[in-house]
């Protein structure tokens, strides 16, 4: 038999009613917000993967956000191209109308004031805005990038966002590629981290070769998009452009050389051609960007998914828990209270 | 013959009377902290032998006791040292993880995050100045929580300090009291008085010493009371007395990082330069020294290696490109440049290029509390970069690149990332929390434990103190009435001589 003294029983109660308690807190401040993980040492692991799953779902946010900016530039730059080729398909036709040598010099001077006319929208095409923003003067947004003349004011870059982890494309396409024949030597692909300083940095962390972000689809496409080191100097000679094209064109009219407008149709073939490879990339970039979007709702699906997992209380078996040490606090403080109120004292006189 | 009845009879009287006033000395102190019950030794007299026969000669005190056992207290203090040092462990490390919560609030997690996507926001639309201005909000965000976590890890650092220095100084002059007792027992044992109460003095002493150190205590072979911190020495030796005394030392390694000074514990005496602190087995101050030399270390290091890193990387990128401003250039498309004379004449006399985002240079120790914007981004938002190139306000290679800063192992000599870090550096209190939060528990258990057993042995029982009073209570009527007896037997003799 062992010996009870009052020590050990008030200590014997007090122990049982704090232990009751403090487990009973903590499942209250479960309850307040049905969560599991209240503080880093709830699950020092699962609290690592939350605030991880966290950032990853502010990325894809941004990502979405760059996304839907990517494709209102593409779509706008895509509409202009197809203003353009409409444009040019109507100069050819005339073009070939008027590439007899029998003619009528009064209809000739008219098709002459027409694909005038016609110059002059290719030139407030190849000036568009969107917002305020050029969106044919590469990183030159802000200044005109044609003249009056179809003379190219702007440099020969694009400006590519990130639309998913690594995931970057082209948003701008430059009035070199549109308006001017392709020049093959300026071909170098690149993309938004070569040569940057980002790069320089490798002297101070490595970077994993197979993380750089590079195009690897539609490779072809976007790579027969020049990107030329060359700076704000363009030499017009011997790069024909659809302004010159025109103009040449207009000038034959004039002058009534059938032998030249004959010569300009090749060109102008060409141009509308380069225009529609210039559009099927565009179409092809918006399947990436729209690729990347869904890839990110299903991610930021699972994601949800998985740290719900981790973080969530089980509503059922919080609050079966929850009665059951409400009832054992009860329990405690009614056999505490007769262990208390109780001794010999009492009955002896 | 009637004179041995009073004697007898005196004899009971006072011992009943001397056990009467024990039991209402063990009542009254019932509820006294570290009191051991006493039980009064009674002894028959020597017995009287006249002729063949043998007369009892009544009883008398031998000796006052306390109920106490040394194994019993000696695993009493064990467990406390066990669960103060678990405590104090979970308490301060709850206080620090509390500050790296961001379960229901927002963090330096979620912020950092926000301040690379701003970026990333900022290459969508390099031209815009309200994107500049969001990138400089959310950049002061990045600053402010950088110092709010630097402070409040000092503020913790600092607490822990006063606090070490404070049980410091208890555990002396719990020291001191021992030394006192020691001699007043020595003196009264010398004189044979009674030393239950003082011995429940000094023992309480020892116990509330056990919290700040695992302590063994012994009587040596010379009778001198020794308190020993295992681990570390002796505290308390009889009569004289081992002062502690809290010191700083110069900073270990902690990852890459040195601290400025760890608190360490020394012995006073001889100017001892030999730290207790990891020696020490458990207890309160182990846990205070450790967390503070440990963990507190540990995370600011962590943050000033973000916040460096974050500068240093920041800038390394932002000072590549070119303002967000025309900038005059010459006809052949280069850059007029201070070295041109015609330079100051043009409207743009500040610099162009090679502009700090953070302020610079930025010593690696305290970069989380003296992180900072450059005066250039602070004054004018043009002079946050987008462009790689002058004069390209669509250019944004330099806010895509710093937007992937975020994705780069750039800290930890390239092995970690800055959210990796930070996330890690978390775990790893939390990690630290939870283990010590299942200790605090286990040792809670056992502390418990041995203070019922302690309680069980050397506790009040009141029931017990009743019966007991009873039974006294008659044995004194008891002896009462034998004098009266006595006296009346005494009063008849007499009678008859009249």
């Amino acid at each position: 038999m062992s010996r009870v003294s009052e020590g050990s029983s008030i200590h014997a109660i007090q122990y049982s009613i704090a232990k009751t308690k403090e487990k009973l807190e903590d499942l209250q401040l479960r309850g307040s917000n049905l969560k599991q993980v209240q503080r880093p040492s709830d699950d020092p692991v699962g609290n690592m993967e939350i605030l991880s799953i966290r950032s990853k779902r502010i990325d894809n946010d941004q990502f979405s956000r760059n996304a839907s900016v990517a494709k209102a530039q593409l779509s706008f730059t895509e509409n202009a191209i197809e203003e353009l080729t409409e444009l040019m398909v109507k100069a050819k036709e005339l073009a070939i109308s008027q590439s007899s040598n029998i003619f009528d010099p009064a209809i000739r001077k008219s098709v002459a004031k027409e694909i005038s006319q016609l110059h002059g929208q290719a030139i407030s095409i190849g000036n568009r805005r969107l917002g305020n923003k050029y969106i044919f003067g590469g990183f030159k947004t802000l200044s005109k990038p044609f003249d009056e003349n179809g003379k190219y004011l702007g440099d020969n870059e694009q400006t590519k966002i990130e639309v998913g982890k690594d995931v970057f494309v082209p948003i701008t396409f430059s009035g070199k590629n549109v308006f001017f024949e392709k020049n093959d030597s300026t071909l170098t692909p690149r993309s938004p981290l070569d040569n940057s300083p980002f790069q320089e940095l490798e002297n101070q962390f490595e970077i994993d070769p197979n993380n750089e972000p590079h195009f690897k689809e539609n490779e072809t496409e976007i790579n027969r998009l020049p990107a030329s080191k060359e700076k704000a100097k363009f030499p017009e000679d011997g790069q024909s452009s659809i302004f010159a094209e025109l103009k040449r064109l207009e000038n034959a009219l004039v002058t009534n050389n059938h032998e030249i407008i004959q010569d300009i149709l090749p060109g102008l073939d060409a141009s509308i051609d380069r225009l529609i490879e210039v559009r099927t990339t565009i179409g092809s970039t918006i399947n990436k960007v729209d690729n990347s979007v869904n890839t990110i709702e299903k991610q930021n699906i699972t994601n949800a998914d998985y740290k719900s997992k981790i973080e969530d209380a089980d509503v059922a078996e919080l609050f079966t828990d929850l009665t059951r040490q409400q009832n054992v606090l009860n329990a405690t403080y009614k056999s505490s209270a007769q262990l208390m109120n109780n001794n010999l004292m009492k009955y002896i006189n | 013959m009637g004179a041995d009845l009073f004697s007898i009879g005196r004899s009971s009287l006072r011992t009943s009377k001397k056990s009467l006033s024990t039991t209402s000395h063990n009542i009254a102190n019932a509820n006294t902290d570290g009191y051991s019950r006493q039980r009064v030794t009674a002894e028959t007299n020597a017995p009287i032998q006249s002729g063949k026969n043998v007369f009892g000669s009544g009883v008398n005190v031998k000796s006052v006791k306390r109920v106490h056992d040394r194994l019993v207290e000696k695993k009493l203090n064990t467990s406390i040292s066990q669960k103060s040092y678990d405590q104090a462990r979970t308490d301060q490390l709850s206080n620090v993880e509390e500050i790296f919560n961001e379960i229901n609030s927002e963090g330096m997690n979620k912020i950092l995050n926000r301040f690379f996507n701003s970026f990333r926001e900022l290459s969508n639309q390099p031209e815009n100045e309200v994107v500049r201005t969001l990138v400089r909000d959310n950049a002061n965000i990045v600053i402010k929580d950088f110092k709010r976590l630097s402070q409040s890890v000092t503020d913790v650092k600092n607490r822990l300090d006063s606090q070490i220095e404070a049980t410091v100084n208890d555990a002396n002059s719990l020291g001191g009291t021992i030394t006192e007792l020691n001699k007043e027992i020595t003196r009264l044992e010398n004189m044979g008085g009674e030393t239950g109460d003082l011995r429940d003095q000094r023992d309480t002493a020892v116990r509330k010493l056990s919290e700040f150190f695992k302590i063994n205590s012994y009587e040596d072979e010379k009778g001198q009371y020794v308190v020993n911190i295992v681990g570390g020495g002796s505290l308390v030796a009889g009569g004289s007395l081992n002062k502690l005394r809290l010191g700083r030392v110069a900073g270990d390694e902690v990852g890459s990082y040195k601290d400025e000074a760890r608190s360490e514990i020394f012995f006073e005496a001889g100017g001892s330069t030999t730290p207790i602190t990891s020696k020490v087995a458990s207890g309160e101050i182990k846990a205070l020294v450790e967390t503070r030399n440990n963990e507190i270390s540990f995370l600011r290091g962590q943050l000033d290696e973000m916040a460096h890193g974050l500068v240093h990387v920041t800038n390394a990128i932002h000072r590549k490109g070119y303002v967000n401003k025309k900038i005059p250039v010459d006809q052949n498309g280069n850059i007029i440049d201070k070295k041109d004379p015609n330079f100051f004449n043009l409207p743009m006399k500040n610099k162009i290029t090679g502009i700090n985002f953070f302020k610079e240079p930025l010593d690696l120790k305290q970069a989380s509390q003296y992180i900072e914007l450059s005066d250039e981004v602070k004054d004018d938002l043009d002079n946050i970069v987008t462009g790689l190139e002058p004069n390209s306000p669509g250019d944004n290679r330099i806010a895509v690149a710093i937007s992937k800063v975020q994705h780069e192992k750039v800290l930890g000599q390239g092995s970690k990332t800055f959210e990796e870090t930070y996330l890690q550096s978390i775990g790893k209190i939390g990690l630290e929390t939870s283990k010590s939060k299942i200790n605090e528990e286990q040792s809670k258990g056992i502390l418990a434990q041995a203070k019922s057993i302690k309680e069980r042995l050397s506790g009040v029982s009141i029931d017990e103190e009743a019966t007991n009073m009873v039974k006294y209570q008659q044995a004194y009527e008891a002896s009462a009435k034998m004098i009266r007896t006595a006296d009346e037997m005494f009063d008849s003799v007499l009678g008859m001589m009249r």
